[in-house]
């Protein structure tokens, strides 16, 4: 089961993989040779000739480190948070059930409300940007877990309750362990979001991070960094979901 | 010293509707668990079975009734669907629930259980009896005094089933452990029970009850004997009188 889990992932992999390439490929011909000027996408060669501009004028090492930082705290760092508090949480839910409305009003204020509002009281500060992130990722996996607490096997809880099993016990052992399947899964999903939100968070700040460097790069209409841009980020995404993969392969290895 | 006994007196379970109309589950259901007797109760789907078992494990609260035991009596229920977790290992999934001493007597209990050799195999994908073993190993492993079984045989394939019957009937004869198994099969009934309450639906009742007068240790080739055959047509006789006749399951 485990060996099938991880060919289909390797599947899923190549078949991306491919995707990509084939992509690049037809890309390559239509802007390179077919269309003389293009103004939709920039010529590839235009592309790689665009890489020293970003690396020095643009300043990507440092800035895309910052937000390579602020997406990967804030993803590990709110999944060791629920782990650690993973016992008040889920007594938390017993005690207030009425907390899983919490999500159905919090819809109609997204996370670019919030987002916005961090942008006008802190501007471009950095440790701003990781607190944002890391409460986005907290909130999204905190309310994962509370939504996937009353899906737990009835069986599971009624074996573990006649076998006197300590409440922490059966919290920690039981409830716990059959919602990180579901956990791992929007973790991964976590994992784009917040991409996204970083850099969009970055765009409104204006100062650091990659979304600042996209910023720049529309205000100088620069189609070239842009795109090249664009192309650096699904690599790192790309790469990023396959380490997460792994991971989660080694932490939940089984199927509820 | 005095054996361990349980007794059900005049148990009632009634809910409201999504109407809010009161409806009797249960309706004064009386009989006792005897030590180192194996126990049936045959009844129709939706006749509160399961509800009966959760309340005699302490999972569920009557409306009435009282369930006395003369001795604390640590009551072990295994659900109808497969019940270890997958998270665990079988060795884990025993130590869990283990109220054992030592290591080697969970060795003993999975040799009893027949998984000697897959202690750090995780169960998420193996089969309902596989499963199944294990629940019955952590319950023995918490030194249960009663073990009660809702239907836990269900979905299980027939070959499947029969290796587990015999192993059930084999592991009861040996520890001497009182069982109560809850079902809608007649005959797995019979070939595992010593005693059988049969139970009508709308209210769940007692209607009649009979002794199983079959050998200690049983084996599948049983169930072919004419005593065998006898028994079942008797219960089949009881329940064709009642309405709730056409949900019970015959297998044979």
């Amino acid at each position: 089961m485990r060996r099938t889990r991880k060919s289909e992932i390797i599947n899923r992999m190549k078949i991306s993989f491919s995707i990509i390439v084939s992509f690049l490929f037809v890309y390559f011909l239509i802007f390179e040779f077919i269309i003389p000027f293009p103004k939709v996408f920039p010529k590839p060669g235009e592309i790689f000739e665009a890489f020293p501009s970003l690396w020095n004028d643009y300043r990507f090492p440092s800035r895309f480190a910052l937000t390579f930082a602020a997406v990967y705290f804030s993803l590990i760092g709110s999944y060791i948070l629920i782990f650690i508090s993973k016992l008040q949480i889920i007594k938390f839910h017993y005690i207030f059930p009425e907390m899983l409305k919490l999500p159905n009003i919090l819809r109609y204020f997204p996370a670019f409300f919030f987002m916005l509002l961090f942008a006008y009281w802190f501007g471009g500060n950095s440790i701003a940007e990781f607190v944002f992130g890391f409460l986005y990722a907290f909130v999204i996996l905190a309310f994962g877990l509370l939504r996937e607490i009353p899906n737990v096997k009835k069986e599971y809880l009624d074996s573990a309750k006649s076998l006197k099993t300590p409440y922490d016990s059966l919290i920690t052992n039981v409830i716990w362990k059959y919602c990180l399947p579901s956990l791992s899964k929007r973790a991964e999903e976590l994992h784009y979001g917040i991409w996204v939100v970083i850099m969009i968070y970055e765009i409104f700040a204006q100062e650091n991070g990659v979304g600042s460097i996209y910023f720049e790069a529309l205000k100088y209409k620069d189609l070239s960094v842009i795109v090249l841009l664009g192309i650096i980020i699904s690599i790192v995404i790309l790469l990023g979901k396959v380490v997460i993969k792994h991971i989660e392969e080694k932490i939940v290895y089984w199927e509820n | 010293m005095e054996e361990k006994k349980l007794e059900i007196i005049s148990i009632s379970k009634e809910y409201s509707d999504e109407f809010g109309f009161k409806v009797k589950l249960l309706n004064n259901i009386s009989f006792e668990i005897s030590p180192g007797k194996f126990t049936g109760i045959v009844a129709p789907e939706g006749s509160g079975k399961t509800s009966l078992l959760k309340i005699i494990s302490g999972l569920e609260n009557p409306t009435r009734g009282q369930i006395i035991a003369n001795r604390f009596m640590n009551i072990v229920f295994i659900p109808s669907g497969p019940s270890s977790f997958p998270w665990f290992t079988v060795m884990e999934n025993l130590k869990f629930a283990s109220k054992l001493d030592s290591e080697k007597q969970l060795q003993e209990i999975i040799k009893i259980i027949g998984l000697e050799g897959y202690e750090n195999h995780i169960p998420h994908n193996k089969s309902l009896g596989f499963r199944f073993r294990i629940a019955l190993g952590r319950a023995l492993a918490n030194k249960a005094d009663l073990i009660v079984l809702d239907e836990p045989f269900n979905e299980m394939d027939i070959v499947t089933k029969e290796e587990i019957y015999e192993l059930v009937r084999k592991i009861f004869v040996t520890t001497k452990i009182p069982f109560l198994l809850g079902t809608t099969n007649i005959t797995e009934a019979i070939f595992l029970a010593d005693k059988i309450h049969l139970m009508k639906k709308n209210p769940g009742e007692f209607i009649d009850k009979l002794d199983v007068n079959l050998p200690p240790e049983r084996k599948i080739q049983l169930m072919s004997e004419p005593s065998f055959n006898d028994l079942r047509i008797k219960v089949e006789n009881i329940f064709k009188t009642k309405e709730s006749y056409k949900s019970l399951n015959f297998y044979i």
